[in-house]
């Protein structure tokens, strides 16, 4: 399926938006949630899925299957698909949804393939399609910051990603290396080779403050880092945050509610 | 036969996310480089291998000349297989040494989950060790407990049940109970007893040796024997130390569930004990005490027919709701007939019948 050409402008400093100029007939996908504002004559549609196949050619299996990747990669069930049913162009904004930056991606230039942190994902021209990434280096995926899941954006039109902090493209030569702090990780061409590396002196694991692993990426290819994951904000948000009571136990395991059974008599 | 295959170009005065060309191959002969806006040889004897991609399933061929350093990857997985299985024979070192990699790595991917299900599989072996064998682990370790650690975890009992429930060390049933008790026990090492102002058809045995008996149990036996019957197999249970043994079933069931859920806490040991008045004896517990029971019941001159019959007043109470003895206990009704056989064998003119005074049951 022909990917849509869309115009785009990202509006703001750090709380950003990016408004999308359809033509008639043309159509965006959004996530859901993510949508700001939009102009008379676009219509919106939810598809359960990505949207991005159409309906006739994957049956409800293929559907199923699609939305459970959705599922897996933290993002909805269901996209809203935006279309221009006007004869003039119209517009349609989407909005970041924490503190950071919207980069746009041009599927085309890397090759049609994109692989981001999951949850990443914003808006694209209809056609993109979202899926997962399964980690398959253990190690990467335990410290590497990004988890064993991430997201992998297909296609050959533009898609927009958001994560927190300040974004920065890097361009790696063959075979050059990047040892970035794990979490910083936003996304890269898969042809960047995407593992971790030990720190490998004692002294700066304990007082270093950086963690045991770097995430190290290897040329060729484009990178994408971001200077402050969300999870790290929140963490510090929360450092600060005032605490009612002071006490409470400590939810441990992931038997939490079993071991409250065990616990006996908890009335 | 010539195959070929898409691939990404990176190198000088390359686009930085890379060009798309095409590789061109004759298995085993040739290699070369189609489709880019320059002609470009690919030095065969100087390219390096490399795996590469998300999912470690391409092939990068590397090289270097005078410009720099050029890559070409091929991401498709089975489109890698097949240019490395038609690599010509300058490169055979190159593919041998990206085979052993592969290896390598599948080796290297194995040891995390060894790991992790060594993690998972030692606390869940634990615990099965530990339920299947026990009685005998159980059995152990309670005996290795001294004396004056089950005192003070009686002690520790029995202020959890004072919190509860009001304990009278006076009265006709105070002393009814503690008479009984002395001559069951023997004067040397008489039990403590309390009274319990509680309803409920219940007594039960600390460790260490209190006894405590409830009113509404006190008030439901028709005979002194039957009390007696009650107290015997109460004392069993303190004399095998019953509770202690399920003070450490039920310590060494957290230990073991912790390591395996997680959440440590430490203070494992200290929440089962103050657990114990909720723990149930096992039933073999149980049979045991009511055989020691009846045994005692008989050295001491007293009818054991008492405690046979009392089964039978608690078989009936728990028609309606059942009382909180039965509740822990194996039906009543088959405890009776595991001691009727032994009242079978029993001389009819034993034991004399128990003086107690002239009302019974005693009043509070």
């Amino acid at each position: 399926m022909a990917m849509d050409v869309i115009d785009y402008a990202i509006i703001g400093k750090d709380m950003q938006f990016v408004e999308i100029e359809l033509d008639p007939g043309e159509a965006a996908v959004g996530e859901a949630g993510a949508m700001m504002m939009m102009q008379d004559g676009i219509e919106m549609d939810t598809v359960f899925g990505d949207g991005s196949r159409s309906g006739a050619t994957s049956g409800l299996m293929g559907k199923l299957l699609g939305a459970g990747k959705r599922l897996v990669t933290g993002e909805s069930l269901f996209t809203t698909i935006y279309h221009n049913e006007s004869t003039g162009k119209r517009k349609v904004a989407f909005a970041a949804p924490y503190p950071g930056h919207i980069i746009p991606i041009d599927l085309r230039e890397l090759g049609g393939t994109f692989i981001c942190q999951k949850d990443s994902f914003l808006c694209a021209a209809r056609g993109v399609s979202l899926g997962i990434a399964f980690q398959r280096k253990l190690g990467t995926a335990l410290f590497g910051g990004e988890g064993f899941v991430m997201q992998k954006l297909e296609g050959d039109g533009l898609a927009f990603v958001h994560a927190g902090g300040t974004l920065v493209e890097k361009i790696l030569s063959p075979g050059e290396t990047l040892r970035v702090d794990t979490g910083c990780v936003v996304g890269f061409q898969p042809s960047v080779n995407f593992d971790i590396q030990y720190v490998g002196k004692l002294k700066s694991v304990i007082f270093g403050g950086e963690g045991l692993f770097f995430a190290t990426l290897v040329g060729p290819g484009k990178v994408w880092l971001q200077s402050l994951p969300i999870s790290r904000l929140a963490g510090r948000v929360l450092a600060y945050a005032p605490r009612p009571g002071g006490g409470g136990r400590e939810e441990g395991s992931i038997l939490g509610m079993l071991g409250n059974v065990l616990d006996g008599d908890n009335s | 036969m010539t195959e070929r295959c898409g691939a990404r170009l990176f190198g000088p005065g390359m686009p930085p996310a890379g060009q798309d060309v095409t590789l061109e191959w004759t298995p085993g002969l040739s290699l070369a480089l189609v489709g880019s806006e320059r002609p470009m040889n690919v030095p065969l004897a100087s390219l390096k291998l490399r795996r590469v991609g998300f999912d470690a399933r391409g092939v990068e061929l590397a090289w270097q000349d005078a410009v720099g350093t050029w890559a070409c990857q091929v991401l498709d997985g089975d489109a890698a297989e097949r240019l490395v299985a038609g690599l010509p024979p300058p490169l055979d070192a190159a593919r041998d040494e990206l085979a052993r990699g592969d290896r390598r790595a599948r080796r290297g991917a194995a040891w995390p989950f060894v790991a992790l299900a060594v993690v998972i599989g030692l606390p869940l072996l634990l615990l099965v060790l530990f339920i299947l064998a026990q009685d005998r682990i159980v059995g152990a370790i309670a005996a290795r407990i001294p004396a004056p650690v089950e005192a003070q975890l009686g002690a520790l009992t029995l202020a959890q049940v004072r919190a509860g429930t009001r304990l009278t060390t006076s009265g006709p049933q105070y002393e009814t109970v503690r008479r009984l008790a002395r001559r069951l026990a023997g004067e040397d090492a008489p039990p403590r007893v309390f009274v319990a102002e509680d309803d409920a058809i219940n007594a039960f045995a600390l460790p260490g040796g209190t006894l405590v008996v409830n009113r509404g149990l006190i008030a439901a036996t028709r005979t002194p024997e039957e009390l007696a019957g009650v107290l015997a197999h109460e004392i069993q249970h303190v004399r095998l130390r019953h509770g202690l043994q399920a003070l450490v079933r039920a310590a060494g069931m957290h230990v073991l569930w912790s390591l395996l859920a997680g959440d440590v806490g430490g203070s494992a040991a200290g929440e089962a004990a103050s657990k114990l008045l909720g723990l149930k004896f096992s039933r073999d517990a149980e049979h045991e005490a009511d055989q020691g029971g009846f045994d005692l019941l008989v050295t001491r001159g007293i009818d054991p027919r008492g405690m046979v019959s009392f089964f039978g007043t608690l078989a009936r109470s728990s028609g309606s709701t059942p009382p909180a003895l039965l509740s822990t206990h194996p039906p009543s009704a088959a405890r009776e007939a595991a001691l009727a056989l032994r009242l079978n064998a029993l001389a009819s003119d034993c034991c004399a019948p128990l003086q107690m005074g002239n009302d019974w049951p005693p009043r509070p």
